[in-house]
């Protein structure tokens, strides 16, 4: 199963919030992105759509309205995938020449360079061939939509003094704009805080347990290979979390992820790389557990794909309009609670509230004339 | 007698190579070094060339793109062709 995300992205930066006591919101709507199959990049039909081109079934149909990546596209995707119409695949072919460059000239130079030399390889070629989806392993969605760090207006997470920005921070759909602009935030109400007061003093004893900590896995002989614990870890992920959402198989995966805790213990580098590499697992570990978590706590279904729980498959408004916050108790152990959503600042349609969950291309209404 | 751990390797092709004809490691450059993210490439101080140390790369392709010589190539591994 692909990757979509940088693979140096661990979630180090949840895992030190939620260490430091800061509320995670909403870490049950993951994110699942549609890939190319087999390659560690997206497929971005959507870049394509002003230029014509589609996210398309077996059939070469057209069967989403809108090509942009959401939780309610994924469901759809999800649901072509595994049906009698699948796979899913990017449409090109039916483009003019000039048309597939341009396409090329960006798909080709952005977002995943080495793009073109993998279609190359596979001897796919817009043109001619429709170029096969898959989806992503699970990842927090953060900034891709609301979820993350949980920050107010001024980028103050709920622990005073401890500021939050970019992808980590559920500002939502930020990307790198809004990433650049609540560094901003983040970087100005910060400097803010710490004006006129004093250093607080340095704990001698803390610095050395966090010391030992980071460097025991380069003193162990004969210790497990970091790089298998994450590969373990990942799988039981995948394995256990992966949407549509079981309840048994969530709780299995907890019992698995707090025997990985131990395993951590364990490791062993033989070089700063695989030090960092062993770092990286622990957050990893961290985010499995508050990933199920919090997806157990949502007893309903929402945003498509990403929180489908096929034991609570309807949408319970009466219950769950509402965010949830992920944190570390007084007791060191992670609960969950509820937070009303604030009154909307721009009103919406009526007619708009059901848009989000209308991606299916309806079937064409019959002709009366001809019926 | 005891048992006696060891580790073992897996076989694997590195997806970015050098040409060391080009590569001026050498000289103090360490361009294709700084710019991987994951922190992959590293320069042979007994060679002076650069190489690839661990394979974990997902092609993003900086190394070969800033490299003002042209000498690092990016391949896709077998395993994703």
């Amino acid at each position: 199963m692909g990757t979509y995300e940088n693979p140096t992205n661990a979630g180090d930066g949840y895992a030190m919030a939620y260490h430091a006591g800061a509320a995670l919101a909403n870490l049950e709507c993951f994110q699942i992105n549609p890939l190319i199959k087999d390659y560690n990049g997206p497929a971005c039909a959507y870049v394509t759509g002003p230029l014509g081109g589609f996210t398309a079934n077996g059939k070469g149909e057209r069967f989403i309205e809108c090509d942009y990546w959401s939780g309610q596209m994924m469901w759809e995707f999800y649901q072509e995938l595994q049906s009698g119409n699948g796979p899913v695949f990017l449409k090109l072919d039916h483009l003019a020449e000039e048309t597939i460059q341009t396409i090329e000239q960006i798909l080709h130079t952005n977002e995943r360079p080495s793009r073109g030399r993998f279609h190359e390889g596979r001897g796919t070629d817009y043109r001619t061939q429709m170029i096969e989806m898959h989806i992503s392993e699970i990842g927090f969605c953060s900034g891709h939509s609301a979820s993350g760090v949980y920050v107010n207006a001024r980028a103050e997470t709920t622990v005073p003094g401890l500021y939050a920005a970019g992808d980590m921070a559920a500002v939502p759909h930020n990307y790198m704009l809004g990433a650049f602009t609540y560094g901003w935030f983040a970087g100005h109400n910060a400097a803010e805080y710490v004006l006129g007061r004093d250093h607080g003093a340095v704990d001698e004893e803390q610095i050395d347990a966090e010391r030992a900590r980071i460097y025991a896995p380069l003193k162990r002989e004969n210790g497990i290979a970091p790089a298998q614990v994450e590969y373990k870890l990942r799988r039981m992920v995948n394995d256990y979390l992966q949407p549509p959402k079981v309840t048994r198989k969530m709780e299995i995966g907890l019992q698995r992820f707090a025997e990985i805790t131990e395993d951590i213990e364990s490791i062993s580098a033989t070089h700063p790389h695989e030090l960092m590499r062993a770092a990286e697992v622990r957050a990893i570990r961290d985010c499995a557990e508050m990933a199920a978590r919090a997806s157990l706590f949502r007893t309903e279904s929402r945003w498509g794909l990403y929180h489908h729980r096929v034991d609570y498959p309807q949408r319970d408004d009466e219950q769950w309009f509402c965010h949830t916050h992920l944190r570390k108790d007084a007791n060191g152990r992670m609960t969950s609670e509820k937070r009303a959503v604030e009154p909307y600042i721009v009103a919406l349609d009526e007619n708009e509230r059901n848009a989000y969950r209308s991606l299916r291309i309806g079937e064409p209404a019959l002709d009366p004339a001809t019926a | 007698m005891s048992f006696t751990p060891h580790d073992i390797f897996q076989r694997s092709s590195a997806p970015v190579t050098i040409d060391e004809s080009k590569c001026i490691a050498e000289k103090g450059c360490t361009v294709c070094v700084d710019v991987c993210p994951l922190d992959l490439l590293a320069i042979d101080m007994k060679k002076g060339k650069a190489y690839m140390q661990f394979d974990e790369c997902w092609y993003c392709m900086p190394c070969e793109q800033d490299c003002p010589t042209g000498a690092v190539k990016v391949s896709i591994p077998y395993l994703l062709r």
